[in-house]
């Protein structure tokens, strides 16, 4: 799993390498595709029955950079990797609900401290093993295991609140003690504290089934690169920076509900071309099956063909709510390059919020976006539809101009503002500039690489910066805790330095209840008090459109997992 | 002349060593930690340093670089740290691809170039001279990603007589190839039509007409071959910089060589590939600009190296 910063790598970095991952918690979605749980994109065939056999092509706009599910971090690699490996649960179809998936069923403790899964006994590797409990054993200890090559996982943090895991993590013990296999088919997983969003956790693809025999046998780097084993619908048959090839699973246990074995098709290949123009056309003349925002950086229909897509095919488009996130960080620390930092003055941050014109962001996105009042998207749990007045911000440019001169600002000041290079976010940046401008703030703006931009605003002093946050699983702990916890100001999530000791306070209290309301009610207060800390500039809301020529069916979007290779099928006469 | 390539080859290494210095410190002189984009924004401290210590990034820089250079020797170009398989082989299976190219974009500039050089010289100052000089300038300032698409647009989409981008054989090398053509003729054009200008005024081909020899005989004979010295220096680098990869015509029409390679590297900070194909360029243009200066020999019998 994994999660993006932001819309980036357009090319290489729309959320790019290492952008975004993985999704989340949530609730219903709005879109007419995931409401209706599924939404094919043919109309010829809808009614009649799957098609066996047969091959689609898509393109990606980068390469797939980590085939292991412990170490695999943005989206393109979480595409591939939910295709191949299973875990023990995962989402149901086009919702937020989480159902089981190698895990048949599971139990909870009272304490909600000790999860029981019972898991299927009918699954194999793609190799013909059998699939057992102790795979998820094994799995775990190579997250845990901090020395390991070429890499150790990004995800290990999302896992040390279960027993033993920390004294693992830093070699202290040989096993995980809150990890048991009673019998081949139970695992029963122990946590320090109950976490209500642990079975979030478990859906990310970081705890897969894994055959520890073939890993074992293949060492870690080529599991990482090229040769994958899983019980997933589809093997890898090529993985290189140029294409990915997946194949059918011939052992595969999962049928669709009038018992035919799954998958539908025979073979996926994903070229990877960097040119989202030249994907796009690709897309019009019918060589690739779908585009979707998992493989397009982001985006699904790449901006420059966006208006034709929408003009030309919009009953193939499918759209799809996104708990993605953009904002305007504004660094609250006191000095920045041992300067006065203006922006820590909060009548300074109020200014900005109202001098901000929303509306230009969403236009400058082809409308193809929704606006944005706080750090959370409006389909995740937790969002508040009626914030404090003191949270809310009109646009107001005369407002702005007297908060200004009450911080001792009417002449203005110049600011450093931070952005990765690519042709939204300028249109993005000189916009803000023109806004700032009508207050006296001179933006002198930075637009860099999207490493050099992470670089820069991870270690804290990039003075403004646009940015952005993907879930990586669905809860508002996933957005709140990581983005404005204190502890997360070292590790360089916290951006902005935002530090309020009630704020750590209401976020350590949610983090491990389990009391549904209590944690929305908490989660209100963090959000309410950011916004009037004016911590952020909430911008825009992300949208996923996803583009399916009409004689592919069996398609159906979803606010968390990614494309449903497994249930895709096409009309005989269209392997592309 | 064996003396004379032995000293240019030493001094080949030595400009080699110093291009490695340079992109070595230029590449550590950017902001980016790459241990810290490599684990993502949920990893620990100790997993940012494992990493850092995994890709030695925790030496001090004169030895990571010593380390680099002494692998290097053995023929180990390093790993790359995004898709941990060695630079070698990323490389090598881009060489293919991209010498295909290479030699496809280079061909049409010289067929495009050489003629309208030709031309242009032996009726400078008409109207036929000054229309072929604008579009020329014209095709100098064409963004080659902008004609690319455009091609594209055209000829793989609209009129599908090509394929919409693509790594393959001759069918998918012709539009790249093209949209280079257009864009590097003009360069030689220019060249070869402003030297056979100030060849024509030479001595010998005024003697040349007064002995009656054709037009033709006194262009191809005595004013081309004299002409071409400076297009022969060009053509050289311009091949050597071309097997490199030219990285706006692969990222146009997705053809996976060099210099797509080197693009998608620079993305990542993916510093290993990045060394591995700055140096390979170097390489390259050092090679021809030797191989140019032999060629020479061949061309003008006056010079001669001892």
């Amino acid at each position: 799993m994994s999660l993006s910063w932001k819309k980036g790598l357009g090319t290489v970095a729309s959320i790019g390498m290492i952008g975004a991952l993985l999704a989340g918690c949530g609730t219903n979605s709005t879109s007419p595709a995931s409401s209706n749980g599924t939404s094919a994109g043919g109309t010829s065939s809808d009614n009649s029955k799957p098609v066996e056999g047969g091959s689609i092509t898509l393109d990606s706009t980068q390469a797939v950079p980590d085939l292991d599910p412990a170490v695999a971090f943005d989206t393109t690699s979480a595409e591939v990797d939910y295709a191949v490996y299973q875990q023990l649960v995962t989402y149901d179809k086009g919702s937020y609900n989480i159902v089981g998936d190698l895990a048949k069923n599971w139990e909870v403790s009272q304490d909600g401290k000790t999860y029981t899964f019972h898991l299927r006994d009918d699954v194999k590797y793609s190799n013909g093993d059998p699939m057992v409990a102790s795979d998820f054993v094994f799995e775990l200890e190579r997250l845990l295991d901090k020395k390991m090559q070429p890499k150790p996982s990004p995800g290990s943090q999302f896992f040390l609140d279960i027993e033993g895991a920390q004294a693992y993590y830093d070699g202290q013990a040989k096993t995980i003690s809150g990890v048991k296999t009673p019998d081949d088919h139970t695992l029963v997983i122990t946590l320090v504290k109950p976490e209500q969003f642990f079975l979030k956790i478990l859906a990310m693809p970081f705890l897969s089934a894994v055959d520890p025999k073939f890993v074992k046998q293949v060492g870690n780097a080529k599991l990482d690169t090229s040769e994958a084993m899983g019980t997933g619908p589809f093997e890898v048959q090529t993985n290189n920076q140029n294409e990915v090839v997946l194949v059918r699973n011939p052992n595969y246990w999962q049928k669709d509900s009038d018992g035919n074995k799954l998958p539908y098709l025979d073979k996926v290949t994903i070229n990877v071309n960097n040119n989202e123009q030249v994907d796009a056309l690709h897309w019009e003349q019918g060589q690739t099956a779908f585009m979707s925002p998992w493989l397009m950086g982001g985006d699904g229909i790449p901006p420059s063909a966006y208006p034709t897509i929408m003009t030309k095919y919009k009953n193939d488009v499918l759209k799809q709510p996104q708990n993605s996130i953009y904002y305007i960080g504004l660094n609250m620390k006191p000095t920045l390059d041992g300067k006065p930092n203006p922006l820590s003055n909060l009548k300074v941050r109020q200014a900005i919020e109202y001098a901000t014109d929303d509306s230009q962001f969403i236009k400058i996105n082809n409308g193809a976006v929704e606006g944005l009042n706080q750090p959370l998207p409006n389909t995740m749990e937790g969002y508040v539809k009626n914030l404090d007045p003191s949270a809310t911000y009109k646009y107001d440019v005369s407002k702005a101009k007297e908060l200004m001169k009450e911080a001792g600002y009417a002449n203005g000041f110049t600011a450093e503002y931070w952005n990765e290079n690519n042709p939204t976010d300028k249109k993005d940046d000189q916009a803000f500039q023109s806004m700032l401008s009508q207050i006296g703030i001179k933006l002198d703006i930075h637009e860099v690489t999207w490493k050099d931009f992470l670089t820069k605003a991870m270690s804290g002093t990039a003075q403004m910066y646009w940015s952005g946050w993907q879930q990586d699983f669905p809860d508002p702990s996933d957005f709140l805790n990581t983005l404005f916890n204190s502890n997360q100001i070292e590790p360089g999530n916290n951006m902005n330095n935002y530090s309020n000791p009630q704020v750590d306070q209401w976020l350590n209290e949610a983090e491990y209840s389990t009391d549904s309301q209590q944690r929305d009610e908490l989660y209100a207060k963090v959000i309410n008090k950011v916004m009037s800390d004016a911590a952020w500039v909430p911008t825009i809301q992300n949208v996923g459109y996803y583009t399916i020529q009409p004689w592919v069916h069996g398609f159906y979007t979803s606010p968390v997992m990614y494309d449903p290779f497994g249930t895709i099928w096409v009309d005989p006469g269209h392997n592309s | 002349m064996g003396a004379y390539i032995i000293r240019r080859i030493g001094q080949a290494i030595i400009v080699l060593i110093g291009i490695s210095i340079i992109a070595f410190l230029l590449l550590y002189a950017v902001p980016a930690d790459p241990a810290r984009i490599i684990a993502g924004p949920h990893a620990t401290p100790d997993v940012v340093n494992q990493i850092r210590i995994n890709l030695g990034l925790n030496l001090p820089i004169w030895e990571q670089y010593l380390k680099y250079m002494g692998n290097l020797l053995h023929g180990n170009l390093g790993t790359s740290y995004i898709f941990h398989t060695s630079v070698m082989s990323q490389i090598s299976s881009r060489m293919g691809p991209t010498a295909e190219l290479a030699l496809g974009c280079w061909i049409m500039e010289l067929i495009i170039g050489i003629p309208l050089g030709i031309y242009t010289a032996r009726h400078a100052n008409k109207v036929r001279d000054v229309v072929i000089s604008a579009l020329a300038l014209i095709g100098i300032s064409l963004p080659v990603y902008w004609l690319g698409l455009l091609l594209l647009f055209a000829f793989g989409f609209k009129i599908q007589i090509f394929p919409l981008g693509g790594t393959g054989g001759i069918y998918y090398l012709i539009l790249p190839s093209i949209t280079y053509g257009i864009t590097g003729a003009a360069y030689y054009m220019r060249l070869l039509k402003s030297t056979m200008l100030d060849v024509m005024n030479q001595d010998y081909v005024r003697t040349a007409r007064a002995k009656g020899a054709s037009e033709r005989r006194v262009i191809y004979r005595h004013v081309l071959r004299n002409a071409l010295i400076p297009v022969i220096t060009f053509a050289g680098i311009d091949i050597g910089t071309l097997l490199a990869g030219v990285v706006l015509i692969e990222e146009t029409f997705n053809w996976n060589g060099m210099g797509m390679l080197a693009y998608q590297a620079i993305g990542n900070q993916d510093i290993p590939v990045i060394m591995g194909t700055v140096l390979l360029l170097a390489v390259f243009v050092v090679l021809f600009n030797l191989i140019v200066d032999i060629v020479y020999g061949f061309v003008d019998p006056r010079i001669r190296y001892d």
